[in-house]
């Protein structure tokens, strides 16, 4: 990508279930932007579509009204061939839980994105990321020989290996202890700062938010706040005057 | 326990589906083959009945050879003096002396009316209404020597009609006849597919029978006369020679002998229904262990809230014994379209069944459900037990389905291998029942070890697929759970094992026959009629004096009693041997052969002990018991008999035609100057088969290849349900999967990616099912031809051709079993499949 613009963005993006009376907005008309080398977090409470928001602007589901772009591609009218090849070049995922293969080790499982795509990674960005992750002497076990957040952080590897435009990540630490999550969000901190990479991650953690430079805040399918160099502090009083609460 | 039960049933109905259909298969080729046997029985049983209705009583002879048995067996004539004092007897209101011989019907285009493998036979008319089974359906009966009346079907087919001149061909010649009229037997149009032509009395015993001579005599007693006492009396006032016999008993006789027949018929067909469902087995236990795999997490929940471990193990049964009941039922229905299948194949390869209503017994639906339930039960149990084995604990851990110890059935497999080799080298050596033991405990034992094998297989034939990430990921899919593939396999493997057995078998008879057969042969052509009717005595003897044959040496075939065994006989001129018909001599001198000596297959004499030097007594069916010296021993001879005797002792068989008739030309005659010559004259035989040494093997050969395609089509179900189990472990697996499925394609594996990595692992599974089955078919197949040298199957020959192309299938199969479960997972919703847990 050589843009200059945000990583990805939206307009007015909308994605409603059913119909007639029964009918959710998951998303009612949401505008943002993620700028390219940053580091955003996505917040709100449940039900408020953050998950949604996510899912749609990285081609997993699909919008029911407005636009969204990655880089300055828009994803509305592509094809599910088309958008699976995106999100093979163009973005990282990680998920809250069962991020891996079971049948590949950790370095297969790191290749595989680029192994779909037919390409060959470069070894010595490879090295840097195993480095970077820490997982040097454990590339040859399988996910079932390895902790929730060893499991993680290869996951966290794989995502950065394409040099995508964008990772998303989805609850990366909702499913391991407090310790390992600290060692995931750090890695993704350095990622941004120290390799340059645009990240996006939906939590409900205040203090896994205070690692990203710019909180978002859904309320109903709504953007309604936002904030720049958040703490852990100021995030979760955002939450409770969300969520009606005095602070 | 219950409820839950059934609703985990209703829930997961169409992954049961598949694995239904197995036992729905299985089921219905047992109810299948079941009713068509039944239902041919039922058939020829009424028709028996009332071919006898007319018939109080029979005169027949003693049979002819001591110890003979069966309605068909050879019978002494009844003197045809008897007659007048039959008649004449108080009681008896009306008798018919019945002859019968060879008669051929052409049709109205001249060609000769096909039978189908039934009779063509012509016999006498018999007009009087108290003994005949015949009824006059058009026309008038026939009145004199020209003049014959023709069954209604035979008619119809041939193309005859009433009025008409037609051309019959008879032992003593071609016939012409006016067709007079139609007849019936009973209210059957035919006879079990025979075409029956019948001549006035005395014409029939002139043209059919022997002076002075009938088959049976047929009696009707007079009104208010008790037939017991009618048949004691008769009994009482007959020569020794005869017996009396009354139509039920006749009846009874020859319906049992059908159903013996039909009984051989019935097993064949059920051990290939017995090998479907064994497929089936695998298929059932292979769904059943997946699902409770599936279902580890609910298991624990139920066993936490306090279900005991028979509770879920009988859950999981009562589950199977549903799915059994429910799929044997559905099989049982399916069965009746599978007897008509099986009766439209048969005719297909042949040979002409009757028709009549199905005959669906009691007998075919109970023993149906028992064993397709039982199956469904036996399958399960295993899974059923490890179900039960789910700790409590494991509903808190959510813990990964473990992989259950290979153990025990290494064990198990190692047990049953040992004896099952040991059973098949006893049992080349010519014990085929042993062999068979030996064949089942092999494949099971295979079954049993295959997970062994299934890790390292998938890794080796997975490896030409690995340049690709689909199909590396197939590979690893494949050796992700040995046993889960191993099971999978095995069920093909059973199927390609009988497949290839029959091929190696077939193939090394052919080979056997191709070339033993020119080698048994001097003589240049071989003349037969269909089904080893007697060659004319006049047309032997007009062939025998054309001037391009040198030697015309005549083989008669036919049913003697050496010693005390009943068996076939053949008598041929001495000086034949050499020139005619080639023997392999073993010891004595085989050219010496003259009358009061007999030459022995190597392989019987040792059996019965007999060497040169020997005496042997031989009993024919015209004459007594007398003593031969055997003069030599010769090799197995696929043209001879176990006995050869001099043509001096044809005179003892029942009919004084030839069966064979060798012709070698004179020197400096060409084959085709003999071959037109000859052909010249059996023009008026019109189905007589002419046949030089390539032709003789050729035919001999193209049978074989009818009964491999035969057996390949019954064996095709087998075959068919393990692809059904291919599908249905693919299918599981997906389910089982899911979110494996959508993180692959959320990082961005391309359905088309998807559908590769699924059929990948379909190809992998059904090659090494497929390699499994053709190593064990070969060694069958090596073990049945050694087993079988005896019948002439000598020479072993390994079709590796066709073996290749059995894996080529394979994996073509595994392509085509993929389809379904590939586009099920390609069309995964990637965001929910990722939110599954």
């Amino acid at each position: 990508m050589t843009t200059t613009g945000p990583a990805a963005r939206s307009l007015e993006l909308a994605k409603t279930y059913g119909s007639g009376d029964t009918t959710v907005h998951a998303l009612a008309g949401v505008t943002v932007a993620f700028d390219t080398g940053a580091f955003t977090a996505i917040m709100g409470p449940s039900g408020s579509g953050k998950s949604t928001l996510m899912n749609v602007m990285a081609g997993l589901d699909t919008a029911t009204g407005g636009e969204c772009w990655i880089g300055d591609t828009p994803l509305s009218a592509m094809k599910d061939k088309d958008l699976t090849a995106l999100r093979r070049d163009e973005i990282g995922f990680i998920f809250q839980q069962f991020n891996l293969l079971p049948t590949l080790n950790a370095r297969e499982n790191i290749t595989l994105p680029m192994d779909i795509a037919g390409r060959t990674p470069d070894p010595v960005w490879l090295a840097q990321i195993v480095a970077a992750v820490g997982l040097g002497d454990r590339l040859d076990h399988r996910p079932d020989a390895m902790s929730g957040g060893q499991q993680q952080r290869v996951a966290v590897a794989r995502a950065l290996l394409a040099k995508p435009a964008i990772v998303f990540a989805d609850e990366p630490t909702g499913n391991i202890d407090s310790r390992a999550g600290a060692e995931v969000l750090g890695l993704l901190r350095r990622c941004v700062s120290e390799l340059g990479q645009t990240v996006v991650m939906v939590t409900h953690d205040p203090v896994a938010a205070s690692y990203a430079d710019r909180v978002v805040f859904l309320a109903d399918g709504r953007l309604v706040d936002e904030i720049v160099n958040p703490t852990a502090e100021s995030v979760l009083d955002e939450i409770k005057l969300l969520e009606g609460v005095p602070a | 326990m219950i409820r839950v039960m059934l609703r985990s049933l209703l829930v997961r109905k169409l992954r049961l589906l598949l694995s239904t259909s197995a036992i729905v298969l299985g089921v219905a080729f047992v109810a299948g083959s079941l009713t068509l046997t039944d239902t041919l029985g039922r058939v020829f049983e009424d028709l028996f009945v009332k071919v006898n209705a007319q018939t109080d009583l029979e005169v027949r002879g003693q049979v002819a050879i001591d110890g003979a048995t069966g309605p068909t067996v050879l019978r002494k004539p009844v003197p045809a003096a008897l007659l007048p004092a039959i008649t004449a007897l108080p009681g008896v209101r009306a008798a018919t002396g019945d002859v019968s011989s060879y008669a051929q019907v052409l049709r109205s285009d001249g060609a000769a009316y096909e039978t189908g493998g039934a009779p063509s036979s012509g016999i006498n008319y018999d007009g009087n209404p108290a003994t005949s089974p015949m009824s006059l359906r058009q026309g008038r009966a026939p009145a004199g020597s020209g003049e014959v009346a023709l069954d209604v079907t035979t008619a119809q087919k041939a193309g005859l009609h009433v009025g008409e001149r037609i051309t019959l061909l008879l032992a003593s010649g071609r016939q012409e006849a006016l067709l007079t009229g139609t007849f019936g037997l009973g209210d059957s149009d035919n006879l079990g597919g025979a075409s029956i032509v019948a001549f006035e009395q005395r014409t029939a015993e002139r043209l059919l029978g022997r002076p002075g001579e009938y088959d049976t005599v047929r009696i009707a007693a007079a009104d208010g006369v008790s037939v017991p006492d009618l048949q004691q009396r008769l009994t009482q006032q007959m020569p020794d020679t005869v017996e009396i016999a009354t139509g039920a008993q006749i009846a009874a006789e020859s319906a049992t002998a059908v159903k013996s027949g039909l009984g051989f018929f019935s097993t064949l067909l059920l051990a290939f229904a017995g090998v479907a469902l064994f497929v089936g087995a695998f298929l059932i236990f292979n769904t059943f262990s997946i699902l409770v795999a599936q279902r580890q997490r609910e298991l624990a929940v139920l066993r936490a809230l306090g279900a005991s471990r028979t509770q879920v193990t009988s859950s999981v049964l009562a589950e199977a014994i549903v799915v059994g009941l429910v799929a044997s039922g559905i099989g049982i229905g399916l069965g009746l379209l599978v007897a008509l299948g099986l009766r439209e194949l048969v005719g297909t390869f042949g040979a002409t069944l009757p028709t009549g209503p199905l005959v669906v017994s009691p007998r075919t639906v109970l023993l149906s459900l028992v064993v397709g339930v039982l199956i469904t039960v036996v399958a399960a149990l295993l899974p059923a037990h490890r179900a039960s084995a789910v700790r409590p604990v494991e509903a808190m851990r959510g813990a990964a389905p473990g992989q259950a110890s290979t153990g025990l059935a290494t064990v198990v497999g190692v047990l049953l291998l040992l004896p099952g080799l040991g059973l098949l080298v006893v049992g080349a050596g010519g014990r085929l029942p042993l062999l068979a033991a030996g064949c089942v405990l092999t494949v099971l034992a295979v079954a049993a070890l295959a997970p062994l094998l299934s890790t390292s297989a998938a890794r080796l034939l997975g490896a030409p697929l690995t340049h690709r990430v689909p199909g590396r990921l197939g590979r690893l899919n494949a050796m992700r759970n040995p046993r889960r593939t191993a099971t999978t396999a095995t069920a093909l493997m059973i199927g390609l094992a009988m497949v290839s057995a029959v091929s190696v078998v077939g193939a090394s008879a052919k080979a056997s026959f191709g070339s033993d057969i020119p080698a048994a042969l001097g003589a240049d052509l071989v003349l037969q009629l269909p089904g080893e009717q007697g060659i004319p005595v006049a047309v032997a003897r007009e062939l025998a004096a054309l001037p391009e044959v040198a030697h015309a040496d005549g083989l008669h075939l036919g049913q003697a009693k050496v010693g005390s065994s009943l068996t076939n006989v053949t008598t041929l001129p001495g000086p034949a041997i050499g020139r005619s018909m080639v023997l392999e001599q073993v010891s004595g001198d085989v050219t010496a052969l003259a009358p009061g000596r007999m030459l022995v297959d190597q392989d019987e004499a040792s059996r019965q002990a007999l060497q040169v030097g020997s005496q042997a007594t031989v009993q024919l069916p015209r004459s007594e018991p007398r003593s031969y010296l055997v003069v030599g021993t010769y090799r197995a001879n696929l043209l001879a008999s176990k006995y050869l005797l001099d043509s001096s002792a044809a005179s003892g068989f029942a009919t004084a035609e030839d069966t064979v008739l060798l012709l070698s030309a004179r020197p400096g005659v060409s084959a085709a100057a003999l071959r037109e010559s000859v052909e010249a004259v059996t023009a008026a035989l019109p189905s007589a088969q002419l046949r030089n040494r390539q032709e003789l093997a050729d035919s001999a050969t193209s049978q074989i290849d009818t009964a491999m395609a035969f057996l390949n089509v019954l064996l095709l179900l087998s075959v068919a349900i393990a692809v059904l189990g291919i599908v249905n472990t693919l299918a599981l697996s997906v389910i089982d999967r899911t979110r494996e499925l959508g993180l692959l394609r959320a990082i961005g594996l391309s359905r088309g990616q998807t559908r590769r990595m699924i059929t990948s692992e379909a190809v992998i599974v059904a090659v090494f099912g497929a390699l499994l089955g053709i190593a064990l078919g070969i060694g069958f197949g090596i073990a049945l031809q050694q087993g079988l040298q005896d019948q002439g199957i000598t020479a072993l020959a390994i079709p590796l051709g066709r073996l290749t192309l059995f894996i080529a299938a394979a994996a073509v199969t595994g392509v085509v079993a993929a389809v379904l479960p590939a586009r099920r997972a390609a069309k995964l919703n990637v965001l929910a499949a990722v939110a599954t847990t």
